[in-house]
C-alpha cells in the first residue's frame, strides 16, 4: 500500500544546506537587532509547558512505571492489575529487568510473553501498591487533538497533537544488512573490518571481535553465523555475543536495510533529533502522534486532555512521529498477551541471561542455552 | 551508522546554524503590527493565544478548540505537489488556485506539476516563480474549478511564541494519509524566515505553517539538527515579490539540439506563429545573446527564457551567415502542458 517505502520519492531537501547558508547570508544584510529565542523552558519539550499539562496525568503516573535494564532506563510501562502484570515495549529490553514505580520504589521484573506483531512485552512484578491503569472505553484518536505521554514524574514526558487517525507502518524490507566482513584465515566468525555507518559499526562491535551467539543460536563456524542472521529482516534487534580478547561481551544489534537506511537521505533526516525505536515499523491500524519522544520513552500510556487513557506509544517512528496502539487493539493484545497462549521462545532481543518462565500460570523454568566454550588461546 | 553521516550534516548544519542568531530580527519593531491584529479579531480568544504560558487545563483545551475549528480547512487546502520524480508539499491561498510552495520543490518556471488534494482529487498546475535565495515558489492549478483554500495572513502578524499549525505529507504522500498535522511554537523570527518547533522532514518541504486562526503564515523549507530547528519561510516574502513570483514561464518558440552543449546554439525549428516567427528568428540561426546575456548552447537559452515573464520585449543577438543581427521578442506565454517551446 505504501509505494514510497519501496521507491522513496526524489525529496526535495537537496537544497537544505546551501538554503540555509543563503538564507543567513541575506539575513545579514539589514543591521537589526536580533530577536530574543522563545526560552526553552516555554518550547513544545520545555518544562514549563509540560507543567501545565500535569493535572493530566496526576492520576495515571501512579500506574505507569520506568522500564530499566541494569543501568539503562530502556522504556516506560503500565500496570494492568493487581496481579502484577506489566505492559511495556518488548523490543527494547534486555536482561536485569526491573521497574521503577512513581512512589519511587524500584522491584525485579520477571519477563513473561511478548508479542511480537505489535512489540508488546508481558511482565511480572511483586509490589505491594498497584494502581491497575484504567483504559478509555473506546477508540478516541482524533486529529489535532492534544495527546500527553505520562511518565512517573508530576509533568508528562512530552506532549503533542494528534496527527493521523490510524495508519499502517508497514514492515521494512529487503535484505538485512549488519555491516561486516569476516576474517577468511579462520573458520570462526571474526570480525575483520566494519562497515562505516553500519549497524555494527553503531552497536560497539569491533574489529577482532569473535562472534560466538547470534540470538539464541551458538555460532561455532562463519556459515553457521550467516545463516543464523539470514532469518532476520531489516529492524529487527537482536543480541550478538563476541569474544573479545578473553571477555564475552554482548551487544545489542539493530539490522539496517540493505543499501537503504545508512545513507538515504530520508533515514537521515528522520534520525535528527530524537533517538528512534529501533523497532518502529510493522505496526497495522495506530494512531500517530508529534509528541517529541526517544525511544525510552515509549510503551507507556498516551492521555487526551480530558485524563483518558487513548493508546498506549509503541515506538518513536520518525522526525515527525510517534506512533501509539489505540486501546481497543491494545485490549485484543493484552487478552492474548495473558492467556498464556503467545509463544514463549525466547524474544531475539532479549539477552538469555534473563529468568525466564515459560506462561502465565504454571511459570516454569525454561532451560537457556549454553553458554559456548571458550575457544582455545 | 548515519549516526556519523547524520553528525557531520550537524556540525556543519550547527555552523550555518550558529550564524542566525546574530541576524535576527528585533519583535519590538513588529510589536504595533501585532496589536493591531488582535484589535481586530475580537471573536477569538486572543487571551490564550497571547498568553506566554497556558495558566490552566481550560486554557489548553481554548488553544485545542481553535485547531479543531481550523483543521478541516487547513488539511484541505494543503496538497501534494509532484513534479517528475520529485514530490513536496503546497498550500492553496486562493479560490482560483493559487499554490505557495518552496522554490526547491517545483525548481523552476514553466513546469507542468501535479497537485494531489487530500480528498484525492488530482488537478494539473503549471510551476511559476522561484527565489532560490529565500526558497519561496509559487505554482498555480490550470483547471477551472473553486478550490478549497486558506487566506495567507497579514504579512507580520505573528511573534515569537505564538502557537502554530504545520501540515504536509513527509515522506512524500502516501495513499490513505491525510496530510499530518503537528503543532508547535514560533521559536524565533526574521524578515527571511520563521523558526519553530513543529517538527518537519523531507516531504514537508513546501507545505503551509499555519497561525491559529487558519491563516497561512509561513511555507516549509529546512531543517536542523534539533527537532526544534524547523524553519519555514514567511508569508511576507511572497507578497513582496508576488508580481515575479507569480508570473508564468515566458515562450520563445524555437527549437534546438538539447544535447549539444558544447554549442553553439543553432535554431533548428521555429514554430509558426511564436513570437520567435515573428521576430524573423529563422532556422539555422545562431543565438548569440538573449537580452545582452550570452548564449553557449540550446540548453542556456531554455533555461534564461523560462526566467522571463510574458509580454516583456528582449532584445537577441543572433549570428546568420556570418552577419551578426539584433531583433526584438515580445515573448508569449508558456503553457507547459502543450509541450513547446
Amino acid at each position: 500500500m505504501n509505494q514510497n517505502l519501496s521507491q522513496p520519492p526524489r525529496l526535495s531537501d537537496r537544497l537544505l544546506l546551501p538554503a540555509m547558508l543563503v538564507a543567513s547570508i541575506l539575513a545579514l544584510s539589514p543591521a537589526i537587532a536580533p530577536a530574543k529565542d522563545l526560552d526553552v523552558e516555554l518550547q513544545l519539550g520545555g518544562r514549563k509547558l509540560r507543567a501545565a499539562f500535569q493535572p493530566v496525568v496526576s492520576e495515571v503516573r501512579k500506574s505507569t512505571v520506568e522500564i530499566w535494564c541494569g543501568s539503562k532506563h530502556v522504556a516506560m510501562g503500565v500496570v494492568l492489575d493487581n496481579e502484577g502484570h506489566v505492559l511495556t515495549k518488548a523490543s527494547e529490553l534486555q536482561s536485569n529487568i526491573t521497574c521503577r514505580f512513581s512512589d519511587e520504589t524500584e522491584v525485579r521484573a520477571k519477563f513473561l510473553a511478548a508479542d511480537r506483531e505489535y512489540d508488546l512485552a508481558l511482565l511480572d512484578v511483586e509490589h505491594d501498591k498497584l494502581v491497575p491503569i484504567k483504559w478509555a472505553n473506546e477508540d478516541l484518536a482524533d486529529i489535532g487533538r492534544w495527546v500527553v505521554t505520562a511518565g512517573i514524574d508530576e509533568s508528562p514526558i512530552a506532549i503533542g497533537m494528534s496527527s493521523v487517525r490510524s495508519i499502517n507502518i508497514p514492515k521494512v524490507r529487503g535484505k538485512a544488512w549488519l555491516g561486516i566482513e569476516m576474517d577468511v584465515a579462520t573458520d570462526r566468525p571474526k570480525i575483520q573490518s566494519i562497515r562505516p555507518f553500519s549497524s555494527a559499526s553503531r552497536s560497539g562491535l569491533r574489529t577482532g571481535d569473535v562472534i560466538l551467539q547470534v540470538s539464541d543460536k551458538v555460532v561455532d563456524t562463519r556459515d553457521l553465523m550467516i545463516s543464523a542472521l539470514s532469518q532476520f529482516t531489516p529492524g529487527d534487534s537482536l543480541f550478538v555475543r563476541v569474544l573479545r580478547g578473553s571477555d564475552y561481551k554482548n551487544f545489542q544489534v539493530t539490522l539496517d536495510r540493505w543499501g537503504k537506511d545508512a545513507f538515504h537521505r530520508q533515514a537521515i533526516q528522520n534520525r535528527m533529533g530524537a533517538k528512534l525505536s529501533n523497532r518502529r515499523a510493522g505496526f497495522i491500524g495506530v494512531m500517530q502522534h508529534d509528541s517529541v519522544m526517544s525511544s525510552h520513552n515509549c510503551g507507556g500510556p498516551l492521555l487526551n486532555l480530558d485524563g483518558e487513557v487513548i493508546g498506549l506509544n509503541i515506538a518513536r517512528g520518525g522526525r515527525t512521529e510517534s506512533y501509539a496502539i489505540p486501546v481497543s487493539l491494545l485490549k485484543e493484545r493484552i487478552e492474548e498477551l495473558e492467556s498464556g497462549r503467545l509463544a514463549v521462545a525466547l524474544p531475539m532481543y532479549i539477552l538469555p541471561e534473563v529468568e525466564y518462565v515459560s506462561n502465565t500460570s504454571d511459570r516454569k523454568e525454561v532451560v537457556l542455552p549454553e553458554p559456548p566454550p571458550l575457544p582455545e588461546n | 551508522m548515519a549516526g556519523k553521516v547524520s553528525q557531520r550534516i550537524s556540525i556543519r548544519q550547527l555552523i550555518q546554524l550558529a550564524l542566525l542568531p546574530a541576524l535576527i530580527v528585533s519583535w519590538s519593531a513588529l510589536a504595533p503590527a501585532l496589536q493591531k491584529e488582535a484589535k481586530s479579531t475580537e471573536s477569538e480568544p486572543a487571551s490564550v493565544l497571547n498568553k506566554e504560558l497556558p495558566e490552566s487545563i481550560e486554557d489548553l483545551k481554548a488553544l485545542e478548540d481553535q485547531v479543531q475549528k481550523h483543521r478541516k480547512s487547513m488539511m484541505n487546502a494543503t496538497v501534494a505537489v509532484v513534479i517528475g520524480n520529485s514530490q513536496g508539499s503546497g498550500v492553496v491561498i486562493s479560490k482560483d488556485g493559487y499554490i505557495l510552495t518552496a522554490a526547491h520543490v517545483i525548481g523552476r518556471r514553466g513546469q507542468a506539476a501535479n497537485v494531489w488534494f487530500p480528498d484525492g482529487t488530482l488537478a494539473r498546475a503549471e510551476t511559476l516563480g522561484t527565489d532560490h535565495e529565500t526558497d519561496a515558489g509559487i505554482l498555480r492549478i490550470v483547471e477551472e474549478g473553486e478550490w478549497p483554500f486558506c487566506a495567507m495572513a497579514v504579512p507580520d502578524s505573528y511573534k515569537v511564541g505564538d502557537w502554530c499549525i504545520a501540515t504536509g505529507h513527509p515522506g512524500g504522500r502516501r495513499e490513505g494519509r491525510p496530510p499530518v498535522i503537528r503543532i508547535g511554537r514560533i521559536n524565533n523570527v526574521t524578515p527571511a524566515m520563521i523558526r519553530t518547533d513543529a517538527t518537519l522532514v523531507g516531504g514537508d518541504s513546501g507545505g503551509p505553517l499555519f497561525d491559529l486562526k487558519g491563516r497561512v503564515i509561513g511555507i516549509n523549507s529546512r531543517i536542523g539538527v534539533s527537532t526544534s530547528w524547523n524553519l519555514h519561510v514567511p508569508v511576507g516574502i511572497y507578497e513582496e515579490n508576488w508580481e515575479s513570483l507569480s508570473s508564468p514561464a515566458g515562450f520563445l518558440g524555437v527549437g534546438g539540439d538539447p544535447y549539444n552543449r558544447d554549442g553553439p546554439c543553432t535554431i533548428t525549428s521555429v514554430s509558426g506563429n511564436s513570437p520567435a516567427f515573428k521576430a524573423g528568428v529563422r532556422v539555422r540561426d545562431v543565438i548569440k545573446k538573449f537580452d545582452d546575456k550570452p548564449i553557449k548552447n540550446f540548453r542556456e537559452l531554455v533555461e534564461l527564457v523560462s526566467q522571463y515573464a510574458p509580454n516583456k520585449a528582449i532584445e537577441v543577438e543572433i549570428v546568420r551567415n556570418n552577419k551578426t543581427i539584433k531583433l526584438e521578442v515580445t515573448l508569449a506565454r508558456k503553457d507547459p502542458y502543450r509541450g513547446i517551446r
